[in-house]
């Protein structure tokens, strides 16, 4: 073999190399199944809502949502539901659904909220949520929509002051 | 408090002890009666007056006199729904948003109290201070013996005994008179010393006298100026009770109920 022909070689291993790691990376899919959002930034919506029109604002990491943010329900170019809080690992751990009619709030389970009757998760609950409206609204002030971020920090602020 | 008995005649020329005028001149309010003043402990003309007048529905010969356990208050403290309205119908949604009513038609008759109120009647809750943003038990001995884990019907709350067992009496009405409520009623906490948010004074939840209601697990919005539908269906049960609904606040608590100042004088009277 040419000097040329064990470059390629290597490359082509190389390239084997990689397509095995892509694939290993796909093979993971079964451990995210059921998740929505793009292949880059997975995430579980909470239960009963539309996976097909959720949105993730926030950190991703190795592929999943990840961190404090927004997942928006939409209909059409109207949001119905979004949830603020954070997400490990693309799953909703703490925080609340803002809905027609007021907040979910608490720690969250398979995708649900468990209702412990504890008003200190609530109050964390909502500490979260507030810290995620913020952290929202920093990144639209990165982005350059002013706009969006006055929206997220009033929204910040009403979450701030729900539980008194 | 309706479904308690007086411990002596109130009215003209009666006993008049002031817990049970107080009792009295509640439930004439909440059934619209006028009493100048309002609820104030002291039985005059007044409140005489709206005696007579709620008598004259179905006594030949008003006397202006409550008895215990006499004609007068089985129809005062019977359950009473005049100012509910109906339950809703199947399938409406008691979850969707109303605008809260004026704050001038809720709460006729009761007064809301502050917290230098509230710790001049029941004490300071942490007696060394040390308040954070999370709740705590409180360390006050007197308020520490007269609390109470209870069931209330739809859910357990931690709370002050009389505050606990006023809301027993609450929920059983609500029960039998808004049942699709009752069913979806939860709650988001009574017990819980800590600060308010962003500032120095403390909840007005540090004494468990107030309590936070979910519906279906929802907490209403706070400030925004409406209320759940089903909210509206059950305050005037509370407020028939004694319990000021938070709707009335300068910023709007729509899930909120307290105590009023005569629930928190009687309370307090009552403690061990």
């Amino acid at each position: 073999m040419g000097g040329s022909a064990q470059v390629r070689a290597r490359h082509a291993t190389l390239a084997l190399l990689l397509a095995t790691t892509a694939t290993a990376t796909l093979a993971q899919a079964p451990a995210s199944a059921g998740l929505a959002g793009p292949a880059h930034c997975r995430f579980a919506a909470p239960a009963g809502w539309d996976t097909r029109q959720v949105r993730w604002t926030g950190d991703c990491r190795a592929g999943l949502a990840q961190g404090l943010g927004t997942l928006r329900a939409m209909q059409g170019n109207k949001v119905v539901r979004t949830f603020y809080g954070r997400l490990k690992d693309g799953q909703p751990v703490l925080g609340v659904i803002e809905r027609d009619g007021g907040f979910q709030a608490g720690r969250f389970e398979g995708g649900a909220v468990v209702q412990d009757g504890e008003r200190n998760t609530l109050i964390q609950a909502f500490d979260e949520a507030r810290a995620a409206a913020d952290a929202v609204a920093l990144r639209h002030q990165a982005s350059g929509n002013p706009a969006s971020a006055r929206y997220y920090r009033q929204k910040a602020a009403q979450l701030a002051s729900q539980i008194d | 408090m309706a479904s308690s008995d007086l411990s002596a005649p109130v009215g003209r020329s009666a006993a008049n002890r002031r817990p049970d005028v107080l009792v009295v001149q509640n439930l004439l309010l909440a059934r619209g009666y006028a009493i100048k003043g309002g609820a104030d402990g002291d039985c005059g003309d007044s409140t005489i007056g709206a005696i007579t007048d709620f008598q004259s529905d179905f006594l030949r010969k008003p006397d202006g006199v409550v008895d215990p356990g006499g004609a007068t208050w089985r129809n005062l403290s019977a359950s009473y729904t005049g100012r509910s309205t109906t339950p809703p119908p199947p399938g409406d949604d008691i979850l969707r948003p109303v605008p809260r009513p004026a704050a001038s038609s809720i709460n006729q008759g009761l007064t809301a109290v502050g917290n230098d109120y509230v710790l001049g009647k029941l004490g300071e809750p942490l007696v060394d201070g040390g308040y954070t943003s999370l709740c705590l038990p409180p360390t006050n001995p007197r308020l520490r013996r007269n609390l109470k884990l209870d069931s209330v019907g739809p859910f357990r709350v931690t709370g002050l005994v009389p505050a606990v067992q006023s809301l027993k009496q609450v929920m059983a009405d609500i029960a039998r008179e808004q049942p699709a409520v009752y069913a979806a009623l939860g709650s988001a906490g009574m017990l819980c010393c800590r600060l308010q948010r962003g500032s120095t004074s403390i909840s007005n939840h540090s004494w468990g006298t107030a309590i936070d209601l979910t519906l279906d697990g929802v907490l209403d919005a706070y400030g925004d100026n409406k209320v759940q539908h089903g909210l509206t269906l059950i305050a005037p049960i509370f407020l028939r009770h004694g319990w000021f609904w938070g709707a009335a606040f300068r910023k709007e608590d729509g899930m909120h109920f307290e105590g009023s100042k005569a629930l928190i004088d009687q309370w307090a009277a009552a403690l061990k």
